[in-house]
C-alpha cells in the first residue's frame, strides 16, 4: 500500500501517526512545502523574536527516518491525476499512490488594496514568514498590521513587547471581533492600547505607499485620508485554503475541499484534513473551514485511521474555539459571540477573585442548551463550556451552570441580561 | 499496569486527596509552610458537586484518545507509554488550547499565572500515588491490570 500525505502539519502529521500504528509496512510518504514539523500557532513569537526556531520543532530530527516515513520537503504539488493515481510535484516529479491525504492548509489573503505587491509585505502563515518578519525587524521601526484577528492581534502584543512601533487596523470597531463581544473587545484594545499598540478600527486600508526609489512601503493611507508611517507591512486579514490542485482534478471544493466525516472527497481514497478541509461545524450546523489546531489534528487523525483500513468519524468538528492570551489576560471564546440568534438569552457574570483578578463570562443560552460561552480572566472551566457547547446537552441540572444562572436571578452576582 | 479505581459513593468530601496532591507537588511536604514561604500551592484533583448534587472525585483520567494532548500547540502534553498524559512544564508555554478542550476540565491553569497549564501527573516515578494513599474512606484505590486501555483512572 502507497500512502500519500500532501503537507505537513498538524493533520498530515496527525495521519501519518495513525497509518504508522497499524500499517509498519506500507510506502509512506509526506510531501511538504516546510522543512520540518512545527508549532504553527507560535509563528508570532519566532517573529518577535522570544522563541527560537528550534523551540517551536514538534517533533524530533529523524522522527520520519524512525518512523519509516519518507519526508519530501521543500516540494509544492502542482498536479493530481486521480485516474492513474500519482501526484505531480513542481520540478515535474511524480508520485504514486493508493490512498492519497491533502492536507495543504491555509495561504494569506492579500487585500486587493493598491501598492500590496512589493517588499517588505508579508503575511504569518509560514516559518519563511515569520523569519522574514523577524529579519526585517532589524532595521524597520514601523509595522503595520492590517487585520485584528487570530493572528494580528498576537503579533501585534509580541511586537510591540519587543520594542518596536506597531499599528494595528482593522474594519470592525474593536480587536477579535469574531472572538469577542463589545464590553469585552473594548477591554482587549485598552490593553492594546495601553501596552503600545497604535489602533486604527473602524476604518478600512485604502492604499499603501512605496517609496519610488527602491519600492518599500512609506506609509498605510486608509479610507479616511490618515496615513501610517509603515516600513512593514502584515496582512492578517483573513486565509485562502490551498485548494488549486485539487479543484482542477476534479474534487469538490467550495471555501476549502468539501470531506464527509470520514474525512474523504468526493473521489474514491482521496481523503482531505485539516484547514483546507471544509465541514459541518457542529456548533452553528454551517459548512465551514475549521481553522484551529485541535480540529486539525483531530481530522487528520480520522483520516489516517480511514486510509490505513480502519473505520473513524468526525464525531465533533468544531473552529468556533480559542483560547488567546493578550498582555497576560486570558481569554476563551466558544461558539458564536457574534452573530448571535436573537432567540438566544445573554448572561453576563462578573467577579473578582481574592488576588484582584477580574472575570467575566458570557454565556449565551437556547433553552437548556448552553450556545456560546466567553470566559475572561478566569478560563479554568473553560473545558466544561466547551463540552456543553458541542454536545448541546441539557444543562438544566448542572451545578456549574445553574449556579451561575440562578444567582444571576437572585441578583447575588453583578449581573445583567442585556 | 497502575491504575485508579474511585468509588464516588464512598466520598465524605474531606478533601484529603487534594491536600496530598498539593504536598507531593511542593517544594517541602508541608503545605502550610510552603505557602507561607510564598509558594504559591495548587492540586491537581478536586472533589466536586454532580448534578445530582453527590460528591465527586474528580481526576484527570489520563484519557486512551487524549483531548488536551489533540489540542496541545507545543508539544508539552504527551501520552507516555504507561498510558500517563504528562505536561512538561518547560515546554509548555500556557497557551490553554488544553484548558479549553479538556471535557472533564482538568486541564487547568497554574495559579502562579507563570504562563503553564497544571495536571495530575499520575504520580509518575512515586511508588504510589499519594491521593489514594491520602483516602481514609478507601474511595480511591489502587489496582494493578494488564489492560493497557479504557484510561487510567476507572470510575465504579
Amino acid at each position: 500500500m502507497k500512502y500519500v500525505i500532501i503537507g505537513g502539519s498538524a493533520a498530515g502529521i496527525a495521519a501519518a501517526a495513525e497509518i504508522r500504528k497499524v500499517d509498519r509496512k506500507g510506502e509512506l510518504t509526506i510531501i511538504c512545502k516546510d522543512k520540518f514539523y512545527y508549532s504553527r500557532c507560535q509563528l508570532h513569537m519566532v517573529a518577535s523574536g522570544k522563541t527560537t526556531v528550534e523551540q517551536i520543532r514538534l517533533k524530533p530530527t529523524g522522527w520520519a527516518e524512525d518512523m519509516g516515513i519518507k519526508f519530501m520537503s521543500g516540494k509544492t504539488v502542482f498536479g493530481l491525476d486521480t485516474t492513474n493515481r500519482t501526484v505531480t510535484l513542481d520540478d515535474d516529479q511524480t508520485v504514486a499512490y493508493d490512498r492519497l491525504l491533502i492536507a495543504t492548509g491555509t495561504k494569506t489573503f492579500f487585500p486587493p488594496l493598491e501598492g500590496i505587491s512589493g517588499p517588505l509585505t508579508f503575511g504569518l502563515r509560514n516559518l519563511d514568514d515569520a523569519l522574514a518578519i523577524k529579519e526585517a525587524g532589524r532595521t524597520a521601526k514601523n509595522f503595520t498590521i492590517i487585520g485584528a484577528g487570530l493572528v494580528g492581534v498576537e503579533l501585534a502584543a509580541e511586537l510591540v513587547k519587543a520594542g518596536v512601533k506597531v499599528n494595528l487596523v482593522e474594519l470592525a470597531k474593536y480587536p477579535l471581533p469574531l472572538q469577542l463581544d463589545q464590553v469585552c473587545g473594548a477591554k482587549c484594545s485598552k490593553m492594546l492600547a495601553d501596552a503600545g499598540v497604535k489602533l486604527y478600527f473602524g476604518t478600512p486600508a485604502k492604499k499603501l505607499h512605496r517609496s519610488p526609489e527602491d519600492a518599500k512601503p512609506v506609509a498605510l493611507e486608509l479610507a479616511s485620508g490618515e496615513k501610517i508611517a509603515t516600513d512593514v507591512l502584515i496582512c492578517a486579514a483573513g486565509v485562502t485554503a490551498n485548494t488549486d490542485f485539487a479543484r482542477r482534478a476534479g474534487i469538490d471544493s467550495r471555501k476549502g475541499i468539501i470531506i464527509n466525516d470520514q474525512c474523504l472527497t468526493n473521489i474514491p481514497d482521496v481523503f482531505a484534513a485539516g484547514d483546507v478541509a471544509e465541514y459541518v461545524d457542529t456548533v452553528n450546523g454551517l459548512w465551514q473551514l475549521t481553522a484551529v489546531w485541535p480540529t486539525a489534528v483531530r481530522q487528520g487523525k480520522v483520516a489516517g485511521i480511514n486510509m490505513a483500513g480502519g473505520s473513524a468519524s468526525i464525531k465533533i468538528n468544531t473552529g468556533m474555539k480559542t483560547a488567546i492570551s493578550v498582555m497576560g489576560t486570558h481569554f476563551i471564546s466558544l461558539g458564536q459571540i457574534s452573530n448571535t440568534k436573537p432567540e438566544w438569552s445573554k448572561h453576563v457574570f462578573r467577579n473578582t477573585d481574592s488576588r484582584g483578578g477580574e472575570s467575566i463570562r458570557i454565556l449565551y443560552t437556547d433553552g437548556n442548551a448552553l450556545k456560546s460561552a466567553l470566559l475572561w480572566g478566569n478560563v479554568t472551566d473553560a473545558g466544561l463550556y466547551h463540552e456543553a457547547i458541542v454536545t448541546g446537552r441539557d444543562i438544566s441540572g448542572d451545578y456549574l451552570f445553574i449556579e451561575g444562572l440562578d444567582a444571576a436571578k437572585r441578583g447575588r452576582e453583578t449581573m445583567s441580561v442585556l | 499496569m497502575r491504575k485508579k479505581l474511585i468509588d464516588k459513593s464512598k466520598c465524605v468530601g474531606c478533601k484529603n486527596c487534594e491536600l496530598a496532591c498539593i504536598m507531593v507537588h511542593s517544594k517541602t511536604p508541608f503545605p502550610f509552610i510552603s505557602s507561607a514561604a510564598g509558594e504559591i500551592v495548587q492540586s491537581r484533583n478536586k472533589i466536586e458537586l454532580d448534578a445530582d448534587g453527590k460528591l465527586f472525585p474528580e481526576f484527570c483520567r489520563h484519557c486512551d484518545e487524549p483531548s488536551c494532548v489533540e489540542a496541545c500547540i507545543s508539544g508539552a502534553l504527551t501520552k507516555g507509554e504507561d498510558g500517563l498524559v504528562v505536561c512538561d512544564q518547560n515546554i509548555c508555554i500556557g497557551c490553554f488550547m488544553c484548558v479549553m478542550s479538556c471535557p472533564y476540565g482538568m486541564a487547568r491553569p497554574s495559579v502562579k499565572n507563570d504562563g503553564a497549564m497544571v495536571k495530575c501527573d499520575g504520580c509518575r516515578g512515586r511508588e504510589s500515588m499519594a491521593c489514594v494513599d491520602a483516602c481514609p474512606q478507601r474511595c480511591l484505590s489502587q489496582t494493578d491490570t494488564e489492560d493497557e486501555r479504557n484510561g487510567q483512572v476507572i470510575y465504579v
